[in-house]
């Protein structure tokens, strides 16, 4: 490997994420409409919470992460562009890399619920929501890596 | 030649306490017994059979356990086979061994034993990637066949001078980390509120204590007075202990240290491992040019162990610098370029303004639903606020010296944590990650946070606040790191 490859985080993750909270959101407001009924101002309160996190999370923050969040693999360096309000430009070097851990959740080439620890010496670096695809070209390209050192 | 063995019988009883979950077996039987019937002693005894079997079973598991591991070593490498159904085998080479320590306490002194713990740079973070407790002998052996695999060349050896040591220990022992062990203890106290006697007892003792020195001074000043001088005991003292009969020898590849007066340490430390050279200072030490020389490398100084990772105890900067000039002659003299901007000074004290706060608030709300606590709470206040002070001062001086320089290979950085001021000079191949933060005024302002991780056996975080962005990138550029800055997201 000698190109700088550049992987986004798989977008389907963010909607599913999006999707969920604001079913969340309305379970919630089921729930207090059917609970809280007798404590209507604090109904309200809690209905209002529910939707203002969904909306935060869910039109905001985690599509604000998700557009940031950039991995630049070479065979020299893994880097990472992140954040939301502190922006963070993270660089790893390939020579520390110890081992890789992987986690994928059920139906993870659909959703893209994969993620990759990346362990050095001295720190650990997670890739998360990849791509399948792109998932296991990088755990390939690291272990390719570190098998080469001898 | 090899020589091969079982562990100290010692081991046998360490092994004992992974079991003691059975002792809850008669435990609850008692507890059953003495509820339900009024002869409930009788009732015991007569069950005590199945203690004493429980005890049986305790012993012979152990006894299991101990039989199941032994050792064997050569010239090379040691192997150590562990297992009762399934045999395991592990061998290490010396050449990949970074740090060997061999530790005796008082006890092991009069059993003959010694704990050998074998660290490389793989397994576990933080904890020997092999512990086995052998009988003296055997350790030394082992220990001389490590060292005889090891560069046979002309040694230099330091041992520090033993009125300076008492002297630097008395006079820079950090007592603010002894105040915050009270505050702790303070703190636990007044979460048991209920367990009023336990707190009385605490309080009566404190207070007796300050009533003989109230004759001279306000009893609450007395309690600070009080705080901070058994802080500073208790620090001397364990600093003392630690570090009398130091010792540390450089040869070609390794370096030899040995230390302690209840526990007798010796460590082999492997020169090649060493990922970094750190340069500790308290704010007193640092006003008045005094440090101590650690260094990081896997197995050494592990948090686990108690152990701090000195290569000179607390002496003079000169004595330091020429320390380091015998045992790390290729590391260079540090060098700061990039300093933090004098825009980002008010930064510094954001921690300290925490500290103080916090505290306040906590004891103003507990004064106010706990009124009749008010005299724990006043001076309480007053000892919590003394760190958030302290860490001022510390900061205050943190803002002139943090920053980042690179010579030779090498990279200096230079930052204080919480109140300890350290310069780290580690080969630039030891920089495991680096991260460019930048909070919403930091991006106003151009300026940015560097958090340097480097290679270790824990996550060891260096944090250099305040850089210009630019010149923090430009920099890094010059160490061979990337960090793609100009690249835009999707």
């Amino acid at each position: 490997m000698t190109a700088t490859r550049k992987y986004t985080l798989k977008m389907t993750a963010m909607y599913l994420m999006s999707g969920a909270l604001f079913v969340l959101a309305a379970a919630g407001t089921f729930a207090a409409r059917r609970y809280l009924v007798s404590f209507e101002i604090l109904m309200y309160i809690a209905i209002g919470i529910f939707w203002g996190l969904a909306v935060l999370f869910g039109l905001f923050l985690l599509p604000m992460f998700f557009r940031r969040t950039v991995i630049y693999l070479s065979s020299k360096e893994i880097t990472v562009h992140t954040g939301l309000f502190f922006l963070r430009r993270i660089h790893m070097r390939m020579s520390a890399v110890q081992y890789v851990t992987l986690v994928t959740l059920p139906f993870s080439e659909l959703s893209g619920f994969n993620f990759i620890a990346v362990r050095a010496l001295g720190g650990s670096l997670v890739l998360p929501f990849l791509n399948k695809v792109d998932c296991d070209e990088i755990i390939s390209a690291l272990h390719g890596e570190i098998a080469g050192r001898g | 030649m090899e020589q091969s063995g079982r562990q100290h019988g010692v081991r046998l009883f360490s092994y004992t306490t992974k079991y003691f979950w059975l002792l809850l077996i008669p435990l609850a039987r008692s507890f059953y017994s003495l509820s339900f019937r009024f002869d409930a002693l009788r009732v015991w005894l007569r069950g005590a059979w199945l203690d004493l079997f429980v005890l049986g079973a305790i012993v012979f598991f152990a006894w299991i356990r101990w039989l199941s591991v032994g050792f064997s070593f050569d010239s090379e490498k040691i192997t150590l086979q562990k297992g009762v159904f399934v045999a395991m085998e592990d061998t290490v080479f010396y050449s990949q061994i970074t740090t060997l320590s061999i530790k005796q306490g008082a006890l092991y002194r009069l059993l003959g034993a010694s704990t050998v713990y074998i660290a490389t740079n793989a397994g576990v973070f933080d904890r020997a990637d092999v512990t086995i407790v052998m009988k003296k002998s055997d350790a030394d052996s082992f220990y001389k066949a490590v060292k005889g695999s090891r560069e046979k060349s002309l040694n230099y050896t330091t041992l520090p001078n033993k009125l300076r040591l008492i002297l630097f220990s008395a006079l820079f022992s950090s007592a603010l980390s002894g105040v915050l062990i009270i505050i702790a203890l303070l703190l636990e106290t007044g979460e048991v509120f209920d367990r009023e006697i336990e707190a009385r007892l605490f309080l009566d003792t404190l207070s007796e204590a300050v009533n003989r020195v109230a004759v001279y001074v306000p009893p609450m000043i007395s309690v600070i007075i009080i705080v901070i001088a058994g802080a500073w005991a208790l620090s001397f003292i364990s600093n003392l202990v630690m570090f009398w009969g130091f010792s540390l020898t450089k040869c070609r590849d390794s370096l030899y240290v040995k230390s302690g007066i209840w526990t007798k340490n010796r460590h082999i430390l492997l020169r090649s491992k060493i990922n970094y050279i750190d340069i500790k200072q308290s704010f007193l030490s640092k006003v008045f040019n005094v440090s101590s020389l650690h260094a990081n490398c896997s197995g050494y100084g592990s948090r686990g162990r108690d152990e701090m990772s000195v290569v000179l105890p607390i002496t003079t900067r000169k004595e330091v610098n020429g320390a380091i000039k015998e045992v790390f002659p290729e590391y260079p003299r540090p060098k700061i370029e990039l300093k933090s901007l004098p825009r980002c000074y008010p930064g510094f004290y954001l921690m300290p303004l925490l500290w103080a706060v916090l505290p306040a608030v906590g004891f103003s709300l507990a004064y106010y639903f706990l009124p009749e606590w008010y005299v724990v709470a006043y001076p309480a206040i007053a000892i919590t606020v003394i760190p958030s002070v302290w860490l001022a001062l510390c900061k205050t001086l943190s803002m002139f010296i943090t920053g980042i320089g690179l010579s030779d290979g090498y990279i200096t950085m230079r930052y204080s944590r919480i109140f300890t001021f350290h310069t780290i000079v580690a080969p630039v191949e030891r920089i495991a990650k680096v991260i460019i933060r930048q909070s919403p005024f930091q991006r106003i302002g151009g300026t940015c946070s560097a958090i340097i991780y480097t290679c270790s056996d824990r996550k060891e975080r260096h944090y250099i606040y305040g850089l210009r962005l630019d010149r923090a990138l430009a920099f890094f550029d010059r160490c061979g790191i990337d960090l793609y800055y100009t690249e835009k997201g999707r």
